[in-house]
């Protein structure tokens, strides 16, 4: 950090002197190293540790009001504005002071000089034309910070390579009790993270952090040939404190159950109608439709559809819920969670921001890109290593003031069905992702790739299991059409992908009963049954 | 019907301790007893409603990876992994008429299913990964042999009346190589990479500098249905130390060395590397202060060095004049480029200069003091090559390499499924270098120029870039100039060699795919119309230094 510090403050005092001074600069370095290991049908087939620091620089020209980062204008035809960035790079892994420094200042003479064209580019076009007045600053003063978190126990303290080998293989080999399973695949992936944020205001920030994934797929091919497949995922941040392999090998032998169900489970038409979304799903589904559309430094830009950019205090979700985005907590209902950080990826502390408060929007999520309606970053700067932050969600948390049980959203969907004289309704229980469009040149709408749906039949028949369904829709007409939540809550741990990268997030939520929803069908997978018998799992 | 699932076939190098154990017989004699079984079982296979397969190989390539980039004396990167790749191939029919005999798509589609190779010895797991592709790859081969037999019976004519493809037969052959592993002490390398790379620290006006060595070590196995087995070790390293300054306007020179060998122990020495990476900053600075060639030339060139390896390499292997046979037929169905070698029509005919005799060598693993790592005794399909096979005798095409795909008369299995090996290029017509130099002043002084030039060191190895030196016609004195760019060569000019050196060199030379091609050839050749243009390199305003080097303080 000492390294860094010196040629930060070598690199600000030269390059603030120039021509076109800069009025900002910083070096992010993130040194991390990793450790993964996968296996399938009980054979290891990856097993690996590396290890990288990787320094990302910004170097920012002109001043917080008006800078090189300026968005572009539609009528000038600019569509993302100069974000500049020469990328990221690979630092030494060695402390060599010389090795370091020569490659902080080669980013930052890089760096300057990208800045300084589009600097140039944005400032004649501002002098020639009437289009770029906008009185929004670009960069938002914030006050620098200093936390210097002690450096934490190594990976291989923390993990014992041969042991998660034998465990990773072990929890794979599970697939083969099943004859129809054609692929059963588990990934391991533990780091331990250094982070340094040095910024010419000041900001001195060094974390530790770490984590660790457990991913479990199987693939079922059913009767017809199309594939289906299940995931798995566990989190936690150290390895220790993933579930124990009783939990593991139970919940693989459930799956397990369940492709073979999903072997002769019905194909689903497209439908409109009721359906429940069971927490997780219902989770997933709050990320999509709802927590892309308050990521800030989008409802800067002219070309995104900016769907809640004028609507600060007014009711944008029920009255009865209320969301909110919590990077400062590591659990959420006993179950460790994902989204959270102690500082964000441009130096700001993290803070717990109520968006919508019993249904009346509140705020954005913030970065340091600030809007007229939200000057200051509220600690939602995200990136993947070496990306450019942008607003990004973190640990997203939706609670209702008046929630039902499970019985009475059952009910409720029941009452609905023959109300609006379906013969079921479906109920998305898990599912394992999704998407959505929020610019305005695409339709808004979203999509979500639910992996176990059943239908709920209104004459009282059990619940069946089907398969090929993807959930569909445009978000302001789900909002209206969420009718009820229920008393539970579980959580989806998963990773965002946006345009700074892939981010952790995590995503908790009470089960919905929706009034109204739309599927299509999911894209087919399709294998031919293989001719041969899978060999004998014995070494004769 | 070919399917490369994964072939890990970088440029490898292996370095350390030799080390040698039942364990590591162990491990032979369990990936190929999987290997074999699941052949074995699939060779067998039954009531599928197609034909059966006539011939199936496996291919298995273990290989742990070691790649060390260092900066200035300090490690940037280190990386070691083990990968297994497995290749395989299926046919359906019989040798002179299978799946693979009328159209020229070899690929199979992809299993979704697909299981990988797993990391370590373990029989089931083996066998599984192979079971996944056979069924593809089989299921692919079945239906279009069955194709091929509806468009025979359709045009009413037998395989002989139209175009195809057959597969030769070949001999057994079992090579069992001794089962010897190496231990890489990737830290030696790590402070061999460091201690070269802080070279550069007194060096602060270069642009970038960094120093790069990759190893590969491991075993390749084969088994075929016919009973061949081979087995041997997988070895090769590269090492490049890279430099870069810019010249007064901007442009950036590139100045590298690079080394190959087996094992990393058999890199430079650490001082005598150091002395060699001064000497080419030396070279690269004097590059960047030297004149420019200003205009378009075209007249003698002398070519010298690892230029006459890479003219050679390039012009023998290109695109559509190469040595290696085509196996593409005619095929009404294909809609893909022509890849047919402009040689296969040529055999019996002159195709280069009357001195020139190209001899196939792909058994020889030394000349002079260069081991070529292009050597191999069988090839990737099982096959072991002559140890001599005469491709061009006095100018006049003899032979092409092949693999076991013939597509048309005179083709046989010569064992060069893995490419050119070792290539032996020479002349009846050797002078010395001395002779050649004033032969390309007289040739350059009757064509009425004012300079004539010499190539050292090809494009190839460095970027784009040729080394040229320009030659003053009345004195002789050879003056450095930037880089240029040399036209590519054709087979057209070679066939007058205004002159050649009766001494021969040996180079390893990359030939795409991470492998080698070892050429032995004549150390000089002067050609006598050659196009060398002055190099396009982008041009920069001269960089603004607004803070200084931190390596400014201690530099030269």
């Amino acid at each position: 950090m000492s390294i860094v510090a010196d040629e930060l403050n070598r690199e600000f005092a030269g390059l603030s002197k120039a021509d076109v001074p800069a009025y900002y600069m910083h070096y992010y370095v993130n040194d991390i190293e990793y450790a993964t290991i996968s296996a399938s049908f009980g054979s290891l087939v990856h097993s690996s540790i590396n290890r990288n620091r990787i320094l990302s620089t910004q170097v920012r020209l002109g001043n917080y009001q008006f800078d090189n980062t300026h968005p572009g204008s539609i009528e000038n035809g600019e569509f993302g504005g100069f974000s500049g960035g020469a990328g990221a790079r690979v630092l030494p892994l060695d402390n060599d002071r010389d090795a370091i420094q020569t490659s902080l200042w080669q980013a930052a003479t890089n760096e300057y000089k990208l800045a300084l064209d589009a600097y140039k580019a944005l400032r004649d076009r501002r002098n020639n034309t009437d289009s770029i007045k906008s009185s929004i600053p670009d960069f938002s003063k914030e006050s620098p910070l200093e936390y210097h978190q002690a450096s934490g126990p190594s990976l291989r303290s923390l993990y014992r390579k041969e042991d998660w080998e034998k465990k990773i293989r072990s929890y794979s080999a599970r697939f083969l009790s099943s004859p129809h399973v054609v692929s059963g695949d588990v990934a391991f992936r533990f780091s331990t993270e250094q982070k340094y944020f040095l910024s010419s205001e000041g900001a001195r920030i060094r974390q530790y952090v770490t984590s660790c994934y457990v991913n479990i797929a199987g693939t079922v091919r059913a009767t017809d040939g199309d594939l289906v497949p299940l995931h798995l995922s566990y989190y936690a941040e150290v390895p220790e404190k993933l579930p124990s392999d009783d939990k593991v090998f139970a919940d693989v032998a459930n799956m397990v159950k369940l492709l073979d169900e999903l072997r002769n489970a019905p194909l689903a038409e497209p439908y409109s109608g009721p359906a429940i979304l069971l927490a997780p799903a219902a989770g997933v589904f709050f990320h999509e439709i709802f927590g892309h559309r308050i990521e800030g430094h989008r409802l800067k830009n002219e070309y995104d559809g900016q769907t809640f950019k004028s609507r600060i205090n007014e009711p944008v979700l029920p009255k009865t819920l209320t969301v909110t985005f919590d990077p400062t907590i590591n659990v959420v209902m006993g179950q460790p969670v994902n989204g959270a950080y102690q500082y964000d990826d441009e130096g700001v502390k993290s803070k717990k921001v109520v968006v919508v408060d019993k249904g009346v929007l509140k705020t954005f999520l913030m970065s340091r890109t600030p809007l007229d309606e939200v000057p200051h970053s509220n600690g939602h700067a995200r990136a993947a290593i070496g990306n450019s932050p942008v607003s990004r969600q973190s640990n997203l948390i939706v609670e209702s003031s008046k929630a039902v049980s499970m019985d009475d959203l059952r009910k409720m969907l029941l009452k609905e069905c023959r109300k609006q004289g379906k013969r079921y309704g479906y109920l998305f229980k898990e599912v394992v992702g999704g998407f959505t469009v929020t610019d305005r040149y695409n339709p808004n709408a979203f999509n979500i790739f639910p992996t176990l749906v059943y239908r709920i039949y209104a004459d009282g028949r059990p619940d069946e299991l089907v398969r090929g369904v993807d959930l569909i829709g445009t978000p302001l007409a789900m909002f209206a059409e969420i009718q009820a939540a229920a008393n539970d809550r579980d959580v989806f741990i998963g990773f965002c992908g946006a345009e700074s990268g892939s981010v952790p997030v995590s995503a908790s939520a009470p089960s919905l009963f929706v009034r109204r929803i739309e599927t299509q069908k999911k894209p087919r997978q399709y294998e031919s049954q293989l001719l041969l018998e899978r060999p004998s799992t014995s070494d004769h | 019907m070919m399917r490369i699932i994964t072939i890990f076939k970088y440029l490898t190098a292996v370095c350390g301790i030799l080390a040698s154990s039942s364990l590591f017989a162990q491990h032979d004699e369990t990936i190929l007893r999987a290997m074999q079984d699941e052949l074995k079982r699939s060779m067998d296979i039954r009531e599928t409603g197609y034909d059966k397969p006539f011939f199936i190989s496996y291919g298995l390539t273990d290989v742990t990876s070691i790649s060390v980039y260092a900066s200035l004396g300090a490690i940037v990167q280190s990386e070691e992994s083990s990968n297994r790749g497995k290749a395989m191939r299926i046919l359906v029919g019989d040798y002179s008429f299978n799946d693979e005999s009328l159209d020229n798509d070899s690929e199979s589609e992809m299993s979704s299913a697909e299981i990988q190779l797993p990391s370590d010895d373990d029989y089931a797991g083996i066998r599984r990964a192979y079971w996944t592709t056979t069924d593809a790859v089989y299921r692919g081969a079945a239906k279009k042999f069955r194709k091929h037999q509806q468009t025979l019976k359709d045009q009413h004519k037998k395989i002989e009346d139209v175009p195809h493809r057959t597969y030769a037969k070949v001999p057994v052959v079992k090579v069992m190589a001794p089962d010897e592993r190496y231990t890489i002490a990737k830290s030696d390398l790590e402070n061999y990479c460091r201690q070269i790379s802080a070279v550069f620290k007194d060096y602060p006006g270069m642009e970038s500098s960094d120093v790069v060595v990759n190893v590969l070590h491991g075993r390749d196995y084969f088994i075929n249905s016919e009973g061949s087995v081979v087995v041997r070790p997988y070895l090769l390293s590269m090492l490049q130390c890279r430099a870069e300054l810019k010249t007064e306007h901007g442009e950036p020179i590139t100045e590298s060395l690079v080394f190959y060998a087996e094992r990393p122990s058999d890199f430079p020495k650490l001082d005598l590397m150091i002395v060699q990476v001064k000497e080419m900053i030396s070279k690269l600075q004097a590059v960047v202060k030297s004149p420019a060639l200003d205009e378009e030339y075209s007249g003698p060139v002398l070519f010298m060095g690892s230029a006459v390896a890479s003219a050679w390499s390039s012009t023998l292997f290109s695109y559509r004049e190469t040595l290696v046979a085509s196996n593409d037929i005619p095929s009404s169905t294909d809609s893909r480029p022509d890849n047919t070698s402009l040689l296969d029509t040529r055999i019996g005919k002159l195709i280069l200069d009357n001195s020139i005799t190209i001899t196939a060598r792909p058994k020889q693993k030394k000349f002079g003091g260069v081991t070529l790592l292009g050597a191999y005794d069988v090839d990737e399909e099982g096959v072991e090559p002559a140890d001599e096979l005469i491709l061009v005798d006095k100018g006049v095409l003899k032979n092409q390499l092949n693999d076991r795909s013939i597509a048309r008369e005179g083709q046989r299995a010569n064992g060069h499924a893995g490419g050119p090996a070792v290539v032996d290029i020479s002349s009846s017509k050797g002078v010395t270098e001395k002779a050649l130099k004033e032969s390309l002043i007289k040739l350059a002084i009757a064509e009425g120029l004012s300079y004539a030039l010499i190539v050292r060191e090809s494009g190839d190895v460095r970027g784009n870039m040729a080394e040229v030196w320009k030659v003053d016609l009345a004195t002789g004195a050879e003056t450095l100039l930037r880089p240029a760019q040399v036209r590519r060569l054709s087979l057209k000019d070679l066939r007058k060699v205004s002159g050649i050196s009766s001494t021969q060199q040996a180079y390893n030379v990359p030939a795409g795919e991470g492998s080698l091609t070892s050429i032995i050839c004549p150390s000089s050749m002067l050609l006598e119309r050659i196009d060398v243009v002055p190099l396009r390199l982008p041009y920069e305003e001269k960089d603004v230094e607004y803070v200084t080097s931190p390596l400014a303080k201690k530099g030269k």
